[in-house]
């Protein structure tokens, strides 16, 4: 069957620019051209090439080894140099350049930024309140930050447990201190995960004031027959008992 | 013109068309990569990195970001995070509040009065899962964005058409359009310390060890240890992008 | 080295921050895909709906629609060759735009759909419109003369053939090429809503019914747009409307309202269904 004119015309015309497209592609132009692989290659080169800002803590310790040994058994002893003093590749690179000196961070936002009290940190990270703790002062003037031991050993137990003791201060136990319920050994102030504080064992520490006959006058709404109350449970398995009335 | 000329001219023709291929494939030979990697002795496919997260070491300090912008060079403005720091706090009714604490401007004035109502509260970092499945490789138009063999998701910022949709496809949220490039960016593990033996910015200046770094076919690896001993849980499993990046101690209310 | 973004992005930026309501993951803040990607499907629905509309006349041989069909295919024309505009407009490097061709990705959807949207504006559209207008385009090239004869003899690809039985083939060709054209118009928008719908990591997009609803939402626009320029060219030409036609082009458009309304309704439906208790549909805590 002989195709009519516009078809045959129609078909050339499709035929050269599928020729060109095929030419071009497979015979003239590069296959580099149409592969994303040795672009990728080059890219991750690149990559690997970028420079370092942070120089880490061994490149530190090259020249500071002595304030390397000072924190290294402290409470900052897991800190790196660079979590303080900012990047410090470029100075290790030219140490005697003036202008690439690392910062040396005294004042109190630098510390505060760690250890302001923030309900969101967790339990057992030590936190001050900054307007009630020592104001205006510089933290560096009492606590060498390479070697952060306290001048004191802390008496109160909010210092680090700042949730617990602030919910309790909202709450009808907030006069009860925490020695009442809690045995806690001297060490656990200087070395805390050594000597961890006890939680009571049995009923009988909050049947102290909270069994049927107890004479406490705060406690004589919420009396409890001890040994057949809540099941199998310890007391403050149900109950939170630094905030009893419940969070709602 | 009469036969002769242009049997001539066709004769010409074919030489002259050979010069052009090869001048194009001079011109393209610039792009050829560089034969050996940068990093002497280093094969990527001894490695398969993957970072490890204990959200209840994490303090919320914001150390990671400042310092992840730093050494990767990162706009300074609160829109653009390769990691950043989410606060949640989970009322006794069952709300949850979100919200990001790298995006605000130092630390607030004065402590908040304490709030009876939130039952838990913690602080989750996050970044860029470097899934082993990642969407984002997947919808590049151009495969600007691909995976290594040790197991980084890269961006070649010199082909990037910057068409987002790696943006779009990334789950996580992990992705940014560099405004100054005006290619799509992403956290890279710091590849270039990595390579080194060296850790993440982040990862180096965490002052709590809430982010640990490794490789997870190395045999004695602290990510390793971390793998083995911890309830682990990645964020959006459903979605089956297979992150790399492993949370300990993940609230159930953590998107 | 970390340096300053433009102004104007900046303050934009921070007033979509001020605008937020609850939570979102802080790059989430600038919207990535915006007016230019909202224009572009629309665009491009209106090209698949208007090919629709002239298959109707051509393929399912409803011949009062026949007025407006040439319109059709050149509406459809129109808007395709400029649909690619927000596009390359949106692109943070336009530049580099040609690299989708040369060196694609097959798992990426907007690749392949490169290649999908050049089929239908060459295999499917240009050549459906050859077929129909190149009787008279012959015509026009005999009776012109200087550049307008080689433009328009260009245009004819130089055939001269005007006899019944070539005309007749004429229209058996454009009906074979409508009828590989519809699966293709479906194929065009279908797949622009799959780009979307493909989009696991936004649960308001990702769904199967995308492409769907993708493609009624394509039929509606395509033919209302088609009923407009109609329209207008009518007041402007001042020539009466046939309302034969459009009586049955809106026929055509109020069931495809239904059809379009029940279905973007069922994907509505079950977004807030899944998401009770769902911890991914619920994943934008806003």
């Amino acid at each position: 069957m002989r195709l009519p004119e516009q078809v045959t015309r129609l078909g050339a015309v499709i035929a050269v620019i599928v020729a060109a497209v095929l030419l071009l592609r497979f015979v003239l132009l590069p296959d580099t051209m149409f592969s994303a692989k040795p672009h990728q290659a080059a890219a991750t080169a690149r990559e690997m090439d970028k420079p370092l800002r942070h120089a880490g803590v061994p490149v530190c310790r090259e020249c500071h080894a002595e304030q390397f040994d000072l924190k290294y058994e402290g409470r900052h002893r897991n800190i790196g140099c660079e979590n303080c003093h900012g990047p410090g590749a470029a100075h290790a690179a030219s140490p005697d350049s003036a202008d690439l000196l690392p910062i040396l961070p005294t004042e109190r936002e630098k510390c505060l930024a760690c250890h302001a009290y923030d309900s969101s940190r967790p339990n057992g990270f030590p936190q001050v309140d900054p307007q009630e703790h020592k104001p205006r002062k510089e933290c560096v003037v009492c606590h060498d930050p390479h070697d952060p031991e306290p001048p004191k050993t802390p008496e109160d137990c909010g210092g680090c447990h700042g949730r617990i003791e602030r919910t309790k201060a909202l709450s009808v136990h907030a006069l009860i201190p925490c020695e009442s319920c809690h045995v806690v050994e001297e060490q656990h102030m200087t070395e805390p995960r050594l000597a961890l504080p006890t939680k009571p064992g049995s009923r009988e520490v909050c049947g102290r004031c909270h069994a049927l006959g107890s004479a406490d006058p705060d406690a004589s709404k919420s009396l409890v027959d001890v040994k057949s109350h809540g099941g199998t449970y310890v007391c403050w398995e149900c109950h939170y008992a630094h905030l009893p009335e419940g969070r709602k | 013109m009469n036969k002769r000329q242009l049997l001539k001219d066709a004769l010409l023709f074919f030489p002259a068309a050979g010069v052009l291929p090869s001048l194009v494939a001079e011109a393209v030979a610039s792009v050829e990569p560089a034969p050996s990697p940068v990093v002497p002795g280093y094969d990527p496919k001894s490695h398969w990195y993957g970072m490890g997260v204990d959200v209840g070491k994490c303090i919320g300090c914001n150390r990671c970001v400042e310092a992840c912008k730093a050494e990767n060079g990162v706009p300074e403005e609160p829109f653009y995070f390769r990691t950043w720091i989410e606060r949640y706090r989970i009322h006794a009714d069952g709300e949850v509040t979100v919200d990001c604490i790298s995006t605000r401007e130092g630390q607030p004035e004065q402590a908040e009065p304490e709030d009876p109502t939130v039952v838990r509260t913690f602080f989750v970092p996050k970044l860029c899962n470097q899934c082993a499945n990642p969407p984002c490789v997947q919808v590049c138009p151009v495969g600007a964005t691909y995976q290594t063999e040790d197991g980084v998701v890269l961006v070649d910022a010199t082909r990037c058409i910057g068409c987002r949709y790696c943006i779009q496809a990334c789950p996580y949220g992990a992705r940014y359009l560099n405004p100054k490039t005006r290619t799509a960016d992403k956290c890279t593990f710091c590849y270039h310390r990595i390579t080194e033996g060296l850790l993440p910015a982040c990862v180096e200046v965490c002052p709590t060890e809430a982010r640990i770094f490794g490789d997870l076919e190395a045999h004695a690896d602290r990510l390793v240890r971390f793998h083995r001993v911890n309830e682990i849980s990645v964020l959006k499993p459903d979605l089956n992008t297979e992150p790399k990046v492993l949370y300990a101690s993940l609230d159930g209310e953590v998107r | 080295m970390n340096g300053a973004m433009p102004e104007s992005l900046y303050e934009q930026l921070s007033h979509q921050l001020s605008q937020v309501v609850g939570f979102i993951y802080p790059n989430e803040v600038e919207t990535q895909w915006a007016i230019l990607i909202v224009v572009y499907p629309y665009i491009t629905g209106i090209v698949a709906g208007a090919f629709i509309l002239a298959s109707l006349v051509k393929v399912f041989n409803v011949v009062e629609v026949q007025p407006i069909y040439r319109l059709a295919l050149l509406t459809a024309l129109a808007f395709m060759l400029v649909a690619g505009m927000p596009l390359q407009l949106h692109l943070g490097h336009p530049e580099r735009a040609y690299e989708i061709f040369f060196t694609p990705q097959p798992s990426s959807a907007m690749a392949m759909f490169g290649f999908v949207y050049l089929w239908y504006l060459l295999g499917v559209l240009l050549i459906e419109i050859w077929f129909e207008y190149r009787q008279q385009i012959v015509l026009m090239a005999q009776k012109s003369r200087g550049i307008m004869k080689a433009v328009y003899g260009a245009l004819s690809l130089y055939s001269k053939d005007l006899s019944p039985a070539a005309i007749e083939f004429d229209h058996k060709a454009s009906k074979v090429v409508t009828i590989i054209g519809i699966p293709s118009a479906f194929l065009l928008h279908g797949y622009v809503g799959f780009i979307f719908g493909s989009v696991k990591a936004n649960p308001w997009w990702g769904s199967v019914l995308m492409p769907i609803v993708f493609l009624m939402s394509a039929i509606v626009s395509g033919i209302a747009m088609v009923m407009f320029i109609y329209i207008i060219l009518s007041l402007i030409r001042n020539e009466k409307l046939d309302m034969r036609c459009l009586d049955k082009v809106g026929l055509f458009l109020l069931v495809a309202i239904i059809v379009d309304f029940a279905l973007e309704a069922l994907d509505y439906i079950h977004r807030p269904w899944w998401s009770y208790r769902s911890c991914w549909a619920c994943s934008c805590r806003s």
